[in-house]
Parts: structure tokens; sequence; C-alpha cells
């Protein structure tokens, strides 16, 4: 496993990683408490474009890195339906 | 049938001289009905069940027609509307055998379970060049999803199957779980049965194909496979590389300019998937190129 960054975060999205990479320290998939309420709308923001993913907490949020995805060749192309949803009744 | 709050919303014309058939009339296909319960030239109403008290908490119909043909209750239903009773036909019997009476149709409303008789269904609307509507509810009602074909000859509900992946889970059983036991969403034939899902969940569905209806009617319809999401539900896989930087700035925007967002992107195996919840996206539908049901389909130009 490789820790980068996911290659689509930049600006204000990008540092927030940097930040939280850096909080995480050694151990890049601990999830990092974070309890400063003034950057909760920049973790949300990087939660919703899948930079992290985000759990409610007494003290705040618990936030979990997400890394780039390395398995490229696996994905499926472009605008391929994401979930087959085979199942539906009327 | 007369209307007060439908002027200059609702082509009148249209609507008089046209059979609209209900095939199915279980909950989502009861609920379209209502929305739809206009002067039509024909309304041909088609289910072989009977209304169970089970159906009752999500059906149209309520306790007094349970154990009557659902579409005995539907046609009383309809006419207690003010339609006019000689224009409502009901059909207590399965709607693919039903051919001669869905041939007469302007448009075929097809909310039914078992995809053989979609299928079959389908055969028929590409055949007849009859536009249609299929709806469907996912278990435990997260969305659903609308297809509109306005011409069924070029893309139809084979081409959609296909592009949401169904036909490659052809006769399987499910194996999720939805939250549910998963020997619950079939019966004892195998087939596909309704799971927990909202009533509310299935009117949003409904609402959208009655919307459908009215915009091929009016010509103004587009072969679309409407995803309609209560909750996250993924939609399409993105590679990363241009586009997923270009949504992951959208994304961004509507969080800068305070609006809540029902969009997210989540990692997907080795890529992205887009999720939507609380709104509903559009799936462009083209003709999948290797289609059964077109395949046999021979345009003048052949002959």
């Amino acid at each position: 496993m490789t820790y980068n960054k996911p290659t689509h975060l930049s600006g204000a999205l990008a540092e927030m990683w940097d930040e939280l990479r850096a909080l995480a320290g050694d151990n890049p998939e601990a999830a990092v408490k974070v309890t400063d309420s003034s950057k909760f709308a920049a973790i949300d923001a990087l939660s919703a474009v899948g930079g992290c993913n985000v759990t409610k907490v007494a003290e705040g949020v618990e936030v979990t890195l997400l890394f780039a995805p390395e398995a490229q060749a696996e994905m499926p192309v472009v605008g391929e339906v994401a979930v087959a949803k085979q199942h539906k009744f009327a | 049938m007369k209307l007060y709050r439908a002027e200059n919303l609702l082509d009148l014309e249209t609507v008089k001289k046209s059979t609209i058939a209900f095939l199915g009339f279980g909950s989502l296909g009861s609920l379209t009905a209502s929305l739809l319960a206009y002067p039509w030239g024909r309304i041909i109403l088609i289910d072989p069940e009977k209304l169970e008290a089970d159906n009752v908490e999500r059906h149209l119909l309520g306790y007094s027609q349970v154990g009557k043909p659902k579409v005995q209750g539907g046609r009383e239903w309809l006419i207690d509307r003010g339609v006019e009773a000689k224009r409502v036909l009901a059909i207590a019997s399965d709607a693919s055998k039903e051919t001669d009476a869905l041939a007469q149709a302007s448009i075929l409303v097809v909310s039914i379970d078992d995809p053989e008789s979609c299928y079959k269904i389908n055969q028929l609307s590409v055949n007849q060049g009859i536009p249609a509507v299929y709806g469907g509810i996912y278990p435990m009602g997260t969305g659903g999803q609308t297809v509109i074909l306005p011409r069924p000859e070029e893309e139809c509900y084979l081409c959609s199957e296909k592009k949401m992946g169904a036909l490659d889970y052809k006769g399987k059983l499910p194996t999720a779980s939805y939250g549910v036991d998963p020997t619950t969403l079939v019966n004892s034939a195998g087939k596909v049965t309704a799971v927990p899902a909202l009533k509310y969940s299935i009117g949003a569905v409904a609402s959208d194909m009655a919307a459908a209806v009215m915009a091929i009617l009016s010509g103004t319809a587009e072969p679309e496979i409407l995803i309609h999401a209560q909750t996250w539900e993924g939609i399409i896989n993105v590679r990363q590389g241009e586009n997923l930087n270009r949504l992951a700035g959208f994304i961004t925007s509507l969080s800068d300019l305070g609006l809540t967002s029902n969009i997210r992107l989540t990692q997907n195996g080795g890529g992205y998937q887009l999720n939507i919840r609380k709104g509903k996206l559009g799936l462009r539908l083209n003709r999948w190129d290797v289609c059964p049901a077109h395949s046999s389909v021979v345009s003048i130009d052949q002959i």
C-alpha cells in the first residue's frame, strides 16, 4: 500500500489532506481526532470528494484519510453504471 | 371528466385521443395511475393479482378492496375521480399475454417485478413502436429508476437493462442482504418480490413516471434512465483524470456556496464512484449495439 494523495485534490482540499496526513504521523491509516470546529467544513468538503472518511464523535470529528487508488487497471470504463441495480420491484 | 386546475399545464387534446395502458397495478403502478387520472381516450389497467391486506400499506387502494382484483379496485378509484366508466378497461391477467389490448395503446406504463414479463412487453413495444415508461424501486426504498423510452424501436428496455448491468445477473438470485434476509426477496417460483420500502420512496418514482408519460406525449422526452436516490446511491464510475478533477471542483464549489450537497465521490476499486442522494440524475440511454430486441426488427431499407 502506498499512501499517495488523491490526484484530484487541489487548493484548500489538498492543503487539508496534507494537514491531516501530518497529524496521522507514522500511521497514515490511523483515525485522527479533530476538535477545532473551524476545520469541520473543510473536512466535510474533503470527505465529499473521496479524500477522507469522517465520523462524528463527542469531541468533534474522527477522520481517516483515503489515498490515491492503485488498481486503476481494474476500474471500469468511464460512465459505466456504478452499481448494478438488478433487483427491483414495482 | 372536468378539470379545474390543469389549464395551460395539460395538453388535453393529446390526452383525450391517447390510450394509456398501466401494466402492473401494484404499489408503484397504482400510485402512478393515480397521478395520471385524466380524461384519456382510454385507460387500460392490467394486473393478474388480487389486493391483499399486506399491500394496503403502500398501495393506492384500501382495505375495502382487499380480496378483489387490483385492477377492479383501480377502475373504481378512477371512476370515483371523475373518469368516465366506459373509458376504463380493467383486465385481471398477466400483461405479457394481453398483446391485443396492448397493441391499441399509445403509451405503456410498466410497473412489473418480473423481468421476463418486462422483456416480452418490451418486444411488443419495439415491434409496434409504442413508447413506454418502466419503473422500479430498489430494495429498502433507497431509490428507484424510471426508464423513459419515447422511441423503443431505437432504444428499448433491454438496452436499459444492459446499461444498468442487470442482464449480467440474469438467472441469479439476490445475494446482497439489503438489511433483510435475502431469501425474502424471492418467492417460491424464484421471482423477485416486494421488499421493505416506504411509500414516499415509491411515490417519488411514481411521480417521475407520471412526468415521463406527459413528456413523451408532448414530444419532449429523450431516452434515459432516471435514477431517483433517497439515500446515497452509486450512479457511475469515474476514473482518475480530468473528469474526476472537474467533478471534485464542482462538488467543492457547492460547499463553498453554502449549498448542501447531494452529490459526492467515494472510492470504488481503482477509481471513484459518483453518488447522489435526495435527488435524481438521468443516465443518457443509447442503443445496445447487439440488443436482441432490435435484431428482429427489419427496416424498410433492409427489405
